[in-house]
């Protein structure tokens, strides 16, 4: 039978405390090594997503995903999207119309089964189109039009702090 | 392929690169042909001991979590009825969305549509009114009626 080809190497997870408004945890996780292939295979996005849409910023990083960069200010991977509508919740966040969408607004990108699977912070419009900052999994964050990112745009919501 | 390299799931490592929930991960390996034609040269069995020896090794990184995932899904391919006792055993705290995935996997399969009958003898649905009996048809295997042309 073939063998599974691993590398050598522990990994290192920790977590942290981040918590809602109203003072419930968020569950979330830190990764603090990107392995040698997946830092090799963030050149194929570089080259896949180019300017004028998509501009790459900072370097490649586990310890924070998309929502870790939204909602956990580059602290922690937060993946669950039941601790995303928490936080919508709990933050006081309300919906905004496409249309009336400004800077500092959240973008949320969710599948078909409302899973949130992206998210980014409102930077700007090219034109009516809103700009994006995010961070793209253990990648590199992103300024990108808001359809030029590897997730679906079929269900995208735009949020507000309220107040 | 020789040996189970991360090398040979480009297309999964990509989509685990940028993953931010288990669910999109599930939702984007689940469309690839590597992963399918690994659980087309796999049997279940074979499946739930590489996931058995991920687990067990010392090694943890995010190559052995991507593995672990791959061949989860290649048990997604399979049948429900063989793998689903194997899928419940793998749940495991080691990697952050075995548990999610191995839901998602359970949770996708309609155990209803996977019962397969065989048909012996396909129905011809007739108003009596409309034909007759067809006198050469065997009374043990069923009386079929056949629409009589001339008389319609």
């Amino acid at each position: 039978m073939s063998q599974i080809i691993i590398e050598p190497g522990e990994r290192r997870q920790t977590e942290i405390i981040i918590q809602t408004r109203k003072g419930n945890n968020i569950l979330n996780i830190q990764e603090h090594e990107l392995i040698p292939y997946l830092l090799h295979l963030v050149e194929e996005y570089d080259r896949q997503y180019k300017e004028p849409f998509v501009f790459f910023v900072n370097n490649p990083s586990p310890i924070y995903n998309c929502h870790g960069l939204v909602f956990g200010n580059r602290r922690a991977q937060i993946w669950d999207s039941q601790e995303i509508a928490k936080i919508i919740k709990e933050d006081d966040y309300t919906m905004v119309d496409m249309n009336n969408v400004r800077v500092g607004d959240v973008i949320i990108y969710y599948g078909d089964n409302g899973d949130a699977e992206h998210s980014g912070l409102v930077i700007g419009k090219k034109g009516v189109i809103p700009l994006i900052l995010s961070k793209w999994g253990f990648g590199r964050e992103a300024v990108h039009t808001f359809n030029q990112c590897p997730y679906s745009f079929a269900n995208i919501k735009y949020y507000r702090i309220s107040k | 392929m020789n040996g189970f390299d991360i090398k040979n799931f480009k297309e999964s490592a990509k989509w685990f690169l940028c993953a931010n929930t288990p669910v999109y991960l599930y939702t984007n390996l689940k469309k690839l042909s590597e992963i399918e034609g690994l659980s087309n040269i796999l049997s279940v069995k074979d499946i739930y001991e590489k996931c058995k020896h991920i687990l067990e090794k010392s090694e943890r990184n995010q190559v052995s979590e991507l593995m672990f995932y791959i061949f989860l899904m290649a048990l997604s391919f399979k049948e429900y009825s063989e793998a689903h006792t194997f899928l419940g055993s793998l749940r495991n705290d080691k990697y952050k969305w075995a548990n999610s995935i191995i839901s998602l996997i359970i949770g996708k399969y309609n155990p209803i549509t996977e019962y397969k009958t065989t048909v012996k003898y396909e129905p011809k649905v007739i108003l009596s009114q409309e034909g007759f009996e067809n006198p050469t048809t065997s009374s043990d295997v069923t009386n079929v009626y056949v629409k009589d042309s001339k008389n319609a």
